[in-house]
């Protein structure tokens, strides 16, 4: 069974993407749930060495890729959703796509916060790692406080408990204190350089990874390795070259002109950015993308979280474009900024303002702020495709 | 140059759905208008005296998560609720969203059947469900109280028309009591209940409502009332507000 369903999905995703459906990386798994919904407990989806799943708001997708990649350079069988489908459907659907014939060494998964309690009635984990927790998409998850208090019972339900993993630093994640988790972001060496990655106190080698968030996430994932038995040195030789992951930090160029991503999804990823983006002294142009999908979360309310200090000083001087389908909303919420908004750069057709960045003489290193399901648009539409 | 002070009660404890938006706004709004715009942060631990409450041209409150509930509302029923009350009731100008609009009733009844006594300024109720039965969350648009709209500080500042725009979401149901007139009525959204079409509370200089957004981003008419009633000023400068009066045409248009 498990066989022919791996084999229908590899066709229906084959399919999917050579049609330019979608990134088909999510309702082959779906459907396959429906007709198959023991799925995750056939014999064929077993890590004979580990499971991990990644969660909290931000760093999901780098620090699951960090973590996949070193074991898959260590020459073992890894499952991973590095594309960002998160939910129980996208983990079945990578489980399905890289099976290989026999029981994977390694399941490394990155799980949206709000589905780690439904992925755990499928998946008993030997390690949860457990990132970051701010605010997010409110209208579908309500409140942080609730989210924890479901962790918590999900995790007491579990057969064997896994080795929690969690950011000393996060205060919220006390309640977690019960399950005697490791913690990572502990001490850290008092002077560290941008490109420089560290191990409690002592810096352990360079990154190419550079940029807001990455210091923390490249600490987690050597904690969670050295927990899964790779020594710290080896992690980070083998990490020395990887690279971005899409939509963060992201860079292309296109066209003569120097493109970066950086995935602003909610008020703690866009003021990070921001921070690191006012001391990017050679970015001319910004383009905001807000949607308000789904996946994005239906409410707005979260731009007025993006602190106007910080957009005022990313943003002042810069040729500024607005789009997605809640352009309007962002183009009010830069307004109030105190920034200068011209009507003519503000429009829902994202392929209209797209194609006015690049024709505009002016333009030269342009940073693209989406929200998610914006970044798989724009990314469609200057890369020809959503996701890797 | 006239000062224009907002108490914003509760910051740190009361600020879940991007509602520090509408003091940024209020002040941007205020400035624009050449006011000299000061922000009084009040939380737990604050001092007040009558004299602080006098001088507030606008008060805000907004509404928090159960655990930012928990943190302010012994301090605000034990040393704030008289001050507060004494302020709405002798027309005051304020704006309360969400959480602190539930708090100025006379109860929140939990999921769980505890009850949660409120300031008791007014007669309303709030009641939550359980979680079996559906939160009230999406996309809103409402018809503004006809008494608000012909307020000649509202009137005369007012380039937008008869709606409001906003989001909402919340599991608790408020029910008003006679004699209490709402805020607007849904014609999309949920509003107080879901049953009887009303949103939020419209009382001498006090409003009180459900909708985030914030609810200043794109109503800026109610964001140029609560400046004007509270400067006593008839009509306001007009601002460039091209944008954002699209931006309140455009959601008009969205789905719940």
């Amino acid at each position: 069974m498990f066989l022919i369903l791996s084999f229908g999905t590899k066709i229906l995703y084959w399919i999917i993407k050579t049609l330019g459906l979608g990134a088909g990386l999510t309702w082959p798994g779906h459907l396959v749930l429906k007709l198959y919904p023991n799925i995750p407990g056939d014999p064929a989806v077993k890590f004979s060495k580990g499971l991990v799943l990644v969660t909290g708001t931000n760093g999901k997708t780098t620090t699951s890729k960090l973590i996949a990649t070193v074991l898959q350079k260590k020459g073992f069988t890894v499952a991973a959703n590095s594309s960002g489908a998160n939910l129980v459907n996208g983990v079945v659907t990578a489980v399905l796509i890289s099976y290989r014939g026999r029981a994977f060494d390694y399941g490394v998964f990155e799980v949206d916060e709000a589905a780690l309690v439904s992925v755990l009635k499928y998946l008993n984990p030997t390690h949860v790692l457990f990132l970051n927790l701010s605010r997010d998409q409110l209208d579908r998850h309500w409140e942080p406080d609730l989210l924890l208090d479901k962790w918590v019972a999900a995790l007491k339900e579990l057969t064997t408990l896994p080795r929690v993993i969690t950011d000393v630093a996060q205060e919220e994640f006390e309640v977690l204190d019960q399950f005697s988790p490791l913690h990572f972001s502990g001490t850290k060496p008092v002077e560290l350089k941008g490109n420089e990655v560290y191990y409690k106190d002592s810096v352990v080698g360079t990154t190419v990874l550079t940029g807001p968030f990455n210091e923390k996430n490249f600490n987690a994932a050597l904690v969670c390795l050295q927990n899964t038995g790779v020594e710290i040195k080896e992690s980070v030789e083998l990490l020395a070259n990887v690279g971005f992951a899409f939509g963060r930090g992201e860079k292309v160029v296109l066209g003569g002109k120097n493109l970066a991503f950086f995935l602003a999804k909610n008020p703690a990823s866009f003021n990070t950015n921001l921070i690191y983006l006012s001391a990017q002294k050679d970015v001319d142009t910004f383009i905001f993308v807000l949607n308000a999908n789904i996946p994005d979360g239906r409410d707005v309310s979260w731009i007025y979280d993006i602190l106007p200090e910080k957009l005022a000083q990313a943003c002042a001087g810069k040729k500024i474009y607005v789009t997605g389908s809640r352009c309007l909303d962002m183009a009010v919420r830069l307004r109030y900024a105190g920034l200068i908004i011209l009507a003519g750069n503000v429009s829902p057709d994202i392929k209209k303002v797209v194609r006015d960045v690049l024709e505009d003489p002016q333009t030269r290193n342009i940073t693209v702020l989406p929200n998610y399901s914006a970044m798989l648009e724009v990314r469609k539409i200057l890369l020809g495709r959503k996701i890797l | 140059m006239s000062r224009f002070v907002i108490g914003y009660f509760y910051k740190e404890e009361l600020n879940l759905y991007g509602d520090t938006g509408n003091v940024d706004i209020l002040a941007w709004r205020a400035k624009e208008r050449g006011f000299d715009v000061e922000v009084k942060v009040v939380g737990t631990g604050t001092e007040l005296r009558a004299a602080d409450m006098q001088e507030l041209s606008v008060l805000f409150m907004g509404g928090g998560a159960d655990s930012g509930q928990k943190k302010m509302y012994e301090d605000l029923i034990n040393t704030k609720k008289k001050y507060v009350k004494d302020y709405i009731l002798s027309g005051g100008v304020g704006l309360f969203i969400c959480g602190s609009y539930q708090l100025l009733g006379k109860y929140y009844k939990s999921a769980d059947g505890s009850l949660l006594e409120g300031l008791d300024i007014f007669d309303y109720y709030t009641q939550h469900f359980g979680h079996d039965k559906r939160r009230s969350t999406g996309n809103v648009v409402a018809t503004i109280n006809k008494t608000l709209l012909e307020d000649v500080c509202f009137k005369q500042n007012n380039r937008i028309g008869d709606t409001l725009v906003g989001f909402e979401n919340h599991g608790g149901r408020t029910y008003l009591g006679k004699g209490l007139a709402p805020l607007a009525k849904v014609t999309l959204g949920f509003g107080n209940n879901g049953e009887d079409y009303t949103e939020g509370l419209y009382y001498k200089n006090t409003i009180c409502s459900y909708l985030h957004g914030p609810i200043l981003a794109r109503n800026p008419h109610l964001a140029d009332f609560l400046i004007a009633r509270s400067t006593s000023t008839d009509k306001l400068k007009e601002l460039d507000d091209t944008l954002i009066i699209s931006a309140h045409t455009a959601s008009k248009k969205l789905e719940q």
